[in-house]
């Protein structure tokens, strides 16, 4: 089940030697059950990145930039990460998308075990 | 009356204390949960009983097993008991409930007195002797019904990551067997796994004369064949089980359960009961709604 998909965007700003900037919108997957997903178009954003870079999700390829904006449609059902690779698969920066359970209500403890109604 | 009532007030500054101390502890996916204002429904099948201590009583048949509950912000309904739940979101909660009393139980499920000889006739069979050397026993069939009880009983809970700690006390509320029972229970979760949990625990169970009496004495209604009549005394039982419940996927689980309890002399001398300890068993295949 498709349930809420932060959309405050997160900018990451890399604190290696080479600045390199960066933008994944959305910047986390709430859900209120484990049971449920983010289905969403992620927007991957660079900036002032020559040659234009490689992206992988999940350790998976996911292309290359051919302008500083790239559009992923992608289904979330855990922490996903993002990572930022130069045209030589040199590792410029990565992001974590977070898989967050959220819940409205308060969960309580059962008092007895459950399935020990003759018990 | 005053030392009392001074006790009760340690005790309530106590708990509230213990409460304060914990307050805002969340139930985590490793213990039972429930959201609350929710159901949870469930059912179980597969195989496994309860052995009946009773002469001639079956044992009774864990084949299909329900689960239902509704929680609200404090009241409860869980498998039969029906309460109100004082800091529910604290390590420390106080319980207030009603729940049918299961001694009952023993004396509800069919039987193989139709089909075995009930050991009351043997002794009186002509064989004097045998019955002379061994205690006499009354078969459940030969005693009259015996009567669902409703009782009331006040929970102390603690938990602390792993461990649980359990204090019960009920009385009836009926005015079927007009007595108490009690309970201090342990139990220790773990998670081997992300998917497993095992819990074991352990508890020291306190019947009252009055349950033990109505449910295993025998008494003058019973018109037992001979002209035996036997109160039976109140004490104290221990239990021990261990479950394990295996988290397939979000609606299925593997379940198993064993537990056995070991009965209080006052029942074992009861000519009513041919058992001194009750064997609970239970392994198959639930699935959560």
């Amino acid at each position: 089940m498709l349930r809420i998909l932060l959309c405050a965007g997160l900018l990451i700003t890399a604190s290696a030697t080479d600045a390199v900037e960066w933008e994944v919108q959305p910047g986390a997957c709430l859900v209120s059950s484990d049971d449920e997903f983010c289905q969403a178009d992620v927007e991957v954003q660079i900036e002032g990145i020559t040659p234009l870079p490689c992206l992988r999700v999940n350790e998976k390829p996911a292309g290359c930039f051919t302008s500083n904006r790239m559009i992923l449609p992608l289904k979330i059902t855990r922490d996903t990460r993002f990572t930022l690779l130069s045209a030589e698969g040199e590792k410029l920066d990565s992001f974590l998308l977070p898989y967050q359970i959220i819940e409205q209500r308060p969960r309580r403890r059962r008092v007895r075990l459950p399935w020990s109604v003759f018990e | 009356m005053k030392r009392g009532f001074v006790s009760l007030l340690a005790w309530c500054a106590c708990i509230y204390s213990l409460s304060a101390y914990s307050a805002g502890s969340q139930c985590s996916d490793g213990q039972s949960c429930i959201t609350a204002n929710s159901w949870q429904l469930g059912v179980a099948v597969g195989i496994g009983g309860r052995s009946n201590p009773l002469v001639d009583g079956d044992t009774i048949p864990y084949v299909l097993l329900p689960d239902i509950a509704y929680y609200g912000e404090t009241f409860y309904f869980d498998n039969l008991e029906t309460g109100v739940q004082f800091f529910p979101s604290s390590n420390t909660s106080i319980d207030v409930f009603v729940v049918p009393n299961a001694e009952k139980a023993n004396f509800s499920f069919w039987h193989s007195a139709n089909i075995l000889i009930p050991a009351a006739t043997l002794s009186s069979n002509g064989l004097v002797d045998k019955a002379q050397q061994e205690p006499q026993r009354i078969s459940v069939d030969d005693v009259s019904s015996r009567r669902w009880a409703l009782d009331a009983g006040v929970r102390w809970q603690w938990h602390n990551r792993n461990h649980h700690v359990r204090l019960m006390l009920a009385s009836d509320i009926s005015s079927v067997y007009n007595g108490q029972h009690g309970a201090l229970e342990y139990r220790y979760t773990t998670s081997p796994t992300q998917h497993l949990r095992i819990a074991v625990g352990t508890k020291l169970l306190y019947k009252g004369k009055g349950l033990s009496d109505y449910y295993y004495g025998i008494h003058a209604d019973d018109k037992p064949a001979s002209a035996t009549v036997y109160t039976a005394a109140g004490g104290m039982q221990i239990g021990v089980d261990i479950s394990a419940l295996y988290r397939i996927n979000n609606h299925w689980r593997w379940l198993a359960r064993v537990g056995a309890r070991r009965l209080h002399s006052g029942m074992t001398d009861s000519p009513l009961v041919e058992d001194n300890t009750v064997y609970t068993m239970f392994a198959g295949v639930a699935y959560r709604f």
